[in-house]
């Protein structure tokens, strides 16, 4: 009696399960990867606030990987790129500025 | 053969949500066959160091020691957890399993040899039945089917070979 | 909630911590080999004469559970698929690897995972096992030079289920229903094999 139990068992769980999986379809995967995109935005944009970039990268990157059609990835490596672009540009034109001051200072030496 | 083992349905059931926690916390599954082979690469290396150069255990030495690596540790793990299941629970038993009148010198024989063939099987199939039969086909990967098909397929064809060491065995 | 799975290559923590948690996770492992009986060879190569199935049984229970939550887990956005380890498929390498495992595994009666287990359970026939497994080992380095070209062969990369059969790597709902499939396939066949080993008598 116990071995026909199992069986009977086994084929209901068989069952279940094809029936369950054959209701799925490839949509359901690709949505869970959407899914997956918009939690790896989320932790890109944690990252970028706490001004830790390249974590940032990565997971916007992993976001675009897992769906490329998420335009938040983008923007968050637009950002990233501003953030860590601008700076470098901001300070080369405070160079420029800082000497004119000193030639304007040496008008007339009458050399 | 039923003393004291669970029920083997609630063991896989158990088995796989194990096997499905070690994929979350660390990508992958369960292995062995790795662990062995750098424990091998790492026992030659302190006795010759030119292996090394070898082309395939060069790999695993290259990082410094072949030892430092999650398959090795999680065998360790392994050994560890047998060893306490098998003391608290009486099931340690100190013997050279084989069919009773059979002779140890053969068994050993077969024993050694089969390790043999399997150490060149799972390099070639880059995993033994933990990491690609279980693991693999958890993954989804089309490849641990060939490999578990072709062994269980082979593995059924000589047994015939062997009958005599296995039988009656409890 | 927002987890991304698998844990550690998402760089939730570092490696020391991932060597640390394989020691826990293996002890599991090893606790389960014993309680489900795999620690002896009585029980695996059996198996091969169709007198004993609970290996089948146990594998079987064990992909099914583990591809379900895996699938589950990629339907609901927790899991990232492409950060699950598998190892590359080399078409060739792995057919002559399974004809050799197959035959080493009725041959010892172990395979490595199992063995380690069968030693802490005082199996003195593990050992041998392993120590030849280690010989293995140390030959193939020895003849790796020779064979490497086959060894490499026919390298079909991350080949899943999927796109084995032509459907896109990713599209994890045919490798599961046909990963189910075969898995229960495999159980029935061996139940059925076992109905009659066991009729046939004890041979």
């Amino acid at each position: 009696m116990g071995k026909i139990t199992s069986i009977i068992g086994l084929v209901l769980i068989a069952a279940a399960g094809i029936i369950a999986a054959l209701s799925t379809s490839y949509e359901d995967v690709i949505k869970g990867k959407k899914e997956l995109s918009s939690t790896y935005i989320t932790k890109a944009e944690t990252e970028l606030e706490n001004k830790n970039y390249g974590k940032a990268e990565e997971f916007a990157k992993q976001a675009i990987q897992a769906d490329p059609s998420n335009k938040k990835a983008y923007e968050v490596i637009v950002a990233i790129t501003k953030a860590t672009v601008a700076p470098v540009v901001a300070k080369s034109e405070e160079k420029k500025e800082a000497p004119k001051p000193k030639r304007r200072a040496m008008p007339d030496l009458g050399c | 053969m039923n003393k004291n083992y669970w029920n083997p349905y609630v063991a896989g059931v158990v088995l796989g949500v194990m096997l499905f926690i070690t994929f979350l916390i660390a990508g992958q599954g369960l292995g062995a066959s790795g662990a062995v082979a750098r424990a091998t690469a790492q026992v030659a290396f302190s006795i010759d160091p030119e292996i090394a150069k070898n082309a395939y255990a060069g790999k695993y030495l290259a990082s410094g020691n072949a030892l430092i690596n999650w398959t090795v540790f999680e065998v360790v793990g392994i050994f560890l957890g047998a060893l306490f299941i098998a003391f608290i629970g009486g099931k340690f038993k100190l013997e050279l399993t084989r069919s009773k009148n059979y002779p140890a010198i053969k068994r050993i024989f077969f024993a050694f040899l089969g390790g043999f063939l399997i150490a060149i099987a799972t390099r070639l199939a880059r995993g033994c039945t933990s990491g690609q039969a279980l693991d693999g086909a958890s993954a989804f990967s089309a490849g641990s089917w060939i490999f578990m098909l072709a062994a269980f397929g082979a593995g059924f064809l000589v047994a015939f070979l062997f009958k005599k060491q296995w039988k009656g065995v409890e | 909630m927002d987890f991304i799975f698998p844990f550690f290559t998402t760089g939730l923590f570092d490696n020391s911590v991932n060597l640390f948690l394989a020691i826990l996770l293996g002890i599991g492992f090893g606790m389960i080999f014993v309680k489900a009986g795999f620690s002896t060879s009585a029980h695996i190569a059996p198996v091969f004469y169709f007198k004993n199935v609970m290996v089948a049984q146990v594998m079987v229970s064990a992909i099914i559970t583990t591809s379900t939550l895996i699938f589950l887990g990629v339907l609901f956005g927790y899991i990232d698929y492409s950060k699950i380890y598998i190892p590359a498929t080399y078409l060739w390498p792995y057919f002559v690897g399974g004809l050799l495992f197959g035959i080493g595994m009725v041959m010892s009666g172990w395979c490595p995972g199992t063995a380690v287990s069968g030693v802490a359970t005082g199996k003195i026939d593990a050992l041998i096992f392993l120590l030849g497994v280690m010989a293995g080992m140390y030959f193939y380095f020895d003849i790796y030079e020779y064979i490497k070209d086959f060894a490499n062969s026919t390298n079909l990369g991350r080949y899943t289920i999927a796109k084995a059969l032509g459907y896109e790597e990713d599209n994890l709902q045919v490798s599961y229903v046909v990963t189910f499939i075969a898995s229960f396939g495999l159980l029935a066949f061996m139940l059925i094999m076992n109905k009659i080993a066991r009729s046939k008598g004890d041979a």
